[in-house]
């Protein structure tokens, strides 16, 4: 009786979370797409003979809100009530002039001389048209979206924030698996059981239970402000009084990040060591392997699976976090990429932007209303893109190797 | 005669609790020595103090001295790698390491000698053949280890110890996870090996023990009973102990 609605509870339970997962996955999608697609350009006869275009925004059972122009950063909105509708259309020649500093103008009929603008600064798309070139728009709002040049107040293609989250991530796993492989290998195979080591253990655990943002702080008080200040007086003292490592960059943003992550890697690896059969150790040493040939040549090929687990973890992780990369070189702008084609290639001391903080900065910025929170989607959907294609990439591996290790049995 | 291996006053003490106790033994050079016994009696762990595998277990403490072709292996300071080269061993349940049979047999010889591939090559297969493997797996280099028979696979780790060249092979009943056919075949691969090398074989079957066993060696609650020439020790068995066990009076 009681194990009947338990079953029920789990699997309600189970069903909720499924269908929260769904949920979020499926407005991720559909409004990050949405984002994409430019909304209609209404031409709309009013009662008293009053005649508005705008970019439809939003549209309710009784009203509309449009996007008349954006002048010097300065959007100008209109709402109208559908009772004050006449006429409505959306005329295939109306096209869109967008300006690189952000300024949109509309108009009815791109043919006439009005609409005729210096293609240097004016892009030009069409809204309403159909065909070929309703593709041509969405390519070219999606190569918008991506690759457009960032602007100083962080509008923009998001295509260097993505960039330099990936790095990101990369940086920081490279920090965080030799670490953490190390830790979970003394832990597992080094140490004795004595009471020095539970306490590093349960130190570990708990690591995972610190508030992200403690790991900012720590960052910028320890990192930032400690050794950063010192790294500056030994290595770029001619640069000084402006810093180059004392202040928030890459090399800082992801060791906090491998910090942060280091806890979920030491547990993933120190359970696929110890997952590693007894009788494997000892068919390595038996014959005259020493111990460190025996973790090098039997328990790492055989925990591989695991420690890929772990990569898969640490980048998840990662991924999530902005609230501690706000605090050690997270920037809203950076005129420059954290890579570059000369050497030395990564410039471990340059702020960065980053995908989390641009959705952050688009969901709550109160100027771009609805257009922006559709754009926070977007972002977020390319975020989502990342860590999917990170960790596919590591699945893929490990279903390679759990074929192959699929006999090895349990200890 | 030679002695290949001598243990003097030997014993195995595992968080105070007293394994094996002054056990004394001679294994003269090209023989087989059978440790028969009942279960729990130490006879692995006795194989275990000759390699020195005893240090995985943890508060273990080990007496008496071990002598490796007359030199004491704990005065001398002999690296345990260098003990382990030279006393191979083989495991009660076959173990063979993930990967190919090729690896798997090249891996001891990976670690020391480093040779080249075609000598490598060689040494792999002389190994193998030296099991009356061969036949079976030579087409099979490249395949998965764990993809073979129980029966060949404890073949294929006789022949990864092998490999190594090890003067002294320790055996811990290397035939009671196997079907009869395959254990009729590592019997005869002991009596092919014992010229060349110097077998200890710990075994649950008296019968095999006579069988292939030059000497025998009867363990008792971690104490050397009895030691004698295998038809020696199972006509005329000199003490009670010995006869009941041997007589299947227990187990
Ligand atoms: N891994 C271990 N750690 C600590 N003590 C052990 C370990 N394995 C065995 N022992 C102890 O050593 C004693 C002898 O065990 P051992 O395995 O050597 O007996 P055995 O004669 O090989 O038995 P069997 O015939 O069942 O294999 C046992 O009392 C056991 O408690
Ligand atoms: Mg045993």
């Amino acid at each position: 009786m009681i194990g009947r609605s338990l079953e029920r509870l789990a699997g309600g339970a189970l069903a909720l979370l499924l269908g929260a997962f769904a949920l979020i996955t499926a407005a991720v999608v559909y409004q990050g797409i949405a984002a994409l697609v430019p909304p209609p350009l209404l031409q709309l006869q009013l009662h008293g003979g009053e005649q508005v275009n705008g970019l439809l925004l939003r549209e309710t059972e009784t009203e509309l809100e449009l996007l008349l122009e954006v002048r010097a950063a300065k959007p100008s909105w209109r709402r109208l009530q559908r009772s004050q509708i006449v006429h409505r259309s959306a005329p295939e020649s109306a096209c869109l002039l967008h300006a690189s500093d952000g300024r949109i103008r509309l108009h009815v009929d791109c043919t006439t001389a009005a609409a005729a603008a210096d293609p240097e600064t004016w892009t030009r798309s069409y809204p309403n048209a159909g065909g070929t070139l309703a593709l041509q728009r969405w390519w070219q709002a999606a190569r918008d979206f991506l690759l457009a040049p960032v602007r100083p107040d962080g509008q923009g293609g998001i295509g260097s924030a993505l960039v330099s989250t990936l790095v990101l991530v990369l940086l920081m796993t490279v920090l965080v698996v030799p670490l953490g492989i190390g830790v979970a290998l003394y832990l597992a195979e080094y140490a004795q059981d004595t009471r020095l080591t539970r306490a590093l253990r349960l130190t570990v655990a708990n690591l995972a239970a610190v508030p992200p943002v403690v790991f900012g702080l720590f960052g910028l008080g320890l990192l930032v402000h400690v050794f950063g200040s010192q790294l500056d007086q030994w290595l770029f003292a001619e640069r000084l009084p402006s810093p180059t490592f004392a202040t928030g960059g890459l090399l800082w943003a992801s060791l906090v990040l491998a910090l942060l992550t280091l806890p979920v890697v030491v547990v993933a690896c120190e359970q696929g060591l110890q997952r590693v059969p007894m009788r494997l150790r000892e068919a390595s040493l038996a014959l005259g392997a020493t111990r460190s040939e025996t973790v090098l040549r039997v328990l790492l090929p055989a925990a591989r699976p695991a420690l890929l687990t772990a990569f898969i973890l640490a980048v998840a992780r990662a991924s999530a976090e902005v609230a501690p990369l706000l605090l050690v070189g997270a920037v809203r702008y950076a005129a420059r990429l954290p890579v570059s084609s000369e050497a030395p290639f990564v410039h471990l001391e340059r702020p960065f932007m980053h995908l989390g903080y641009r959705v952050l900065d688009l969901a709550t910025s109160s100027a771009g209303g609805h257009f922006a929170l559709q754009q926070a989607f977007a972002c977020a959907l390319v975020l989502l893109l990342l860590v999917l294609a990170l960790n596919g990439a590591a699945i893929a591996a490990r279903f390679r190797l759990r074929a192959r290790y699929r006999d090895l049995g349990t200890p | 005669m030679t002695l290949a291996l001598q243990t003097i006053e030997l014993g195995l003490k595992v968080a105070k609790r007293t394994v094996l106790e002054g056990i004394s033994l001679d294994f003269p050079t090209g023989s087989v020595t059978a440790v028969i016994g009942p279960s729990g009696c130490g006879k692995t762990s006795f194989l275990r103090c000759l390699n020195r595998l005893t240090e995985l277990w943890p508060q273990v403490t080990q007496l008496g001295q071990v002598l490796l072709g007359g030199v004491d292996v704990q005065r001398s300071g002999m690296p345990y790698p260098e003990l382990r080269r030279r006393v191979g061993m083989v495991f009660q349940r076959p173990n063979p390491f993930p990967g190919t049979v090729y690896d798997n047999v090249a891996y001891g010889l990976r670690l020391h000698q480093r040779p080249g591939r075609s000598e490598l090559d060689d040494r792999v297969e002389a190994a193998i053949q030296r099991v009356g493997l061969w036949a079976e797996v030579r087409d099979r280099l490249d395949e998965d280890a764990l993809a073979l028979s129980l029966g060949q696979q404890q073949r294929l780790v006789i022949a990864r110890a092998l490999a190594v060249e090890p003067e002294v092979l320790l055996l811990d009943e290397p035939s009671s996870a196997l079907d009869p056919i395959s254990t009729l075949r590592i019997e005869a691969l002991i009596t092919e090996l014992k010229n060349r090398y110097t077998l200890i074989l710990v075994t649950h079957n008296v019968q095999q023990a006579a069988r292939v066993a030059d000497y025998t060696a009867f363990l008792y609650g971690g104490q050397l009973l009895e030691h004698a020439e295998s038809v020696r020790l199972f006509t005329n068995p000199q003490r009670q102990e010995t006869e009941d066990y041997i007589t299947g009076r227990y187990g």
